[in-house]
Formats: C-alpha cells, sequence, structure tokens
C-alpha cells in the first residue's frame, strides 16, 4: 500500500515535471522559432548586403590609399597600413587577404643576402628586365 | 622559360642564409634564392605570416621594369600553385 501510494505519487510529480518542461521546451521553440521565422529569410538577405558591403570597400581601399604610401621609396610604411587597414573581411569566407587588392602599385625595393652569391637588389635587378618575384614558404 | 621570355624568378624565403644556401645546394635552384631571416621584405609584399606560421604564404609578383607590380598570386594553400603559363602570359 505504501509503497503503491509512493510510487503513483511519484508518477504524479514525475508526470508534472515532464508537462512542465515540455511546456517549456515549446514555449523557448515557438519564442525561438518567432525570430527564427522571419530569420531564416534574414540570414540570406543580411549575409548578401554583407558581402556586397565588403566587396565595396575592399575595392576602394585597394585603390585609394595605395597610390600614396608608395609615392615614397621607402617600403617600411605599406605594411603598416595594409595590416591595419580596417578592411572588414570575412575571416571564415577569406583566410587570406585577396593578393590583388592589398597590392601595392610599385614593388617595395629591398635588398637580401643571395645563396652562394653577393647580396641582390630588387630595383638593380630590374634595370635588367621584369622580375617574377617568388615567394617560398619553405627553404628546405 | 621564364628567362626565355626576358625575365628573371628570383626566390626570398623567410629562413636564415645558411638554410637557404643548404637548400640550393640539394635542390640545384638554378634562380637567385634569397634569405630573408628577418622577413623585412615578406612583410613588405603582405605575404609574411599569412599562414600563422612565421613564414612567407607561397606568392608570385610579376614585377615589370619600371618597378611595378602588374600580377601577384597568393597561395591559398600548400598545394595552391597559380602554374607556370599563368605567370608567362602575364610578363610584360
Amino acid at each position: 500500500m505504501m509503497s503503491q501510494k509512493i510510487s503513483s505519487r511519484t508518477w504524479t510529480i514525475f508526470g508534472i515535471g515532464i508537462a512542465i518542461v515540455a511546456g517549456l521546451a515549446l514555449l523557448l521553440a515557438f519564442l525561438g522559432r518567432k525570430p527564427g521565422e522571419p530569420g531564416s529569410m534574414i540570414t540570406p538577405a543580411v549575409s548578401t548586403p554583407l558581402s556586397e558591403n565588403t566587396a565595396a570597400p575592399v575595392a576602394s581601399t585597394a585603390q585609394s590609399p595605395i597610390p600614396t604610401p608608395f609615392t615614397s621609396p621607402l617600403p617600411t610604411p605599406t605594411t603598416a597600413t595594409m595590416a591595419q587597414s580596417p578592411l572588414p573581411l570575412p575571416a571564415t569566407e577569406m583566410p587570406y587577404p585577396t593578393p590583388v587588392l592589398a597590392l601595392p602599385a610599385i614593388a617595395p625595393d629591398f635588398t637580401l643576402e643571395r645563396a652562394g652569391g653577393s647580396p641582390l637588389t630588387l630595383s638593380e635587378q630590374l634595370a635588367q628586365g621584369p622580375v617574377v618575384l617568388a615567394f617560398f614558404q619553405r627553404s628546405g | 622559360m621564364f628567362q626565355e621570355a626576358g625575365a628573371e624568378v628570383v626566390a626570398v624565403a623567410v629562413a636564415s642564409l645558411e638554410s637557404v644556401e643548404g637548400w640550393c645546394q640539394r635542390a640545384g635552384i638554378p634562380y637567385p634564392m634569397l634569405a630573408d631571416p628577418e622577413h623585412r621584405v615578406a612583410e613588405a609584399y603582405g605575404v609574411y605570416n599569412l599562414w600563422g606560421d612565421g613564414l612567407a604564404a607561397p606568392a608570385v609578383f610579376v614585377i615589370d621594369a619600371d618597378g611595378r607590380i602588374v600580377w601577384s598570386y597568393v597561395s591559398r594553400d600548400p598545394n595552391d600553385r597559380p602554374g607556370a603559363q599563368a605567370i608567362l602570359e602575364h610578363l610584360p
């Protein structure tokens, strides 16, 4: 008798508990869906202007600030401007800056030690003709 | 190939001169191979540490005789290379 009473009471509490949880879940689902229903429409709608917005400033900044720092022969400011440029690049879509947009107009001059030879200066090499400058990730 | 088109290939790696020299000897690199241990040049060209490895991301810049960058390609992963034909097409 006692055990039956206890078990029936337990089941009642259990049932009420489930009802409350289910009610809360439904409520949450309803609340979540309300913004979610237009949200599913919003998500692409927001993302498209975002990508358009990002494309526009990238193109404009690529054209505008680049000639100015590169009028000076020193290449140092370019790195700073490129690194600190507030381009809203979506990190997920573009893991690396698009090379064409980040390009300096004039190749920064440099002198570097050459393997098995004398140091090479870019401007001196360019006096002999075009240069294909290749950056290697690994050197061995 | 590029020499025939009137251009010189110059390679740069963010590494010590010793490391670059050792690689040149092993691989027999036929063009000038430069060491950029302080990565100043890689930074100036915007390719330093793009992959977060403290090295230069593989990249190609075609520079005309007036010093203008007429074309460039920055690899997105180690297998992403522009190919010789694409470079040749952009040689001035």
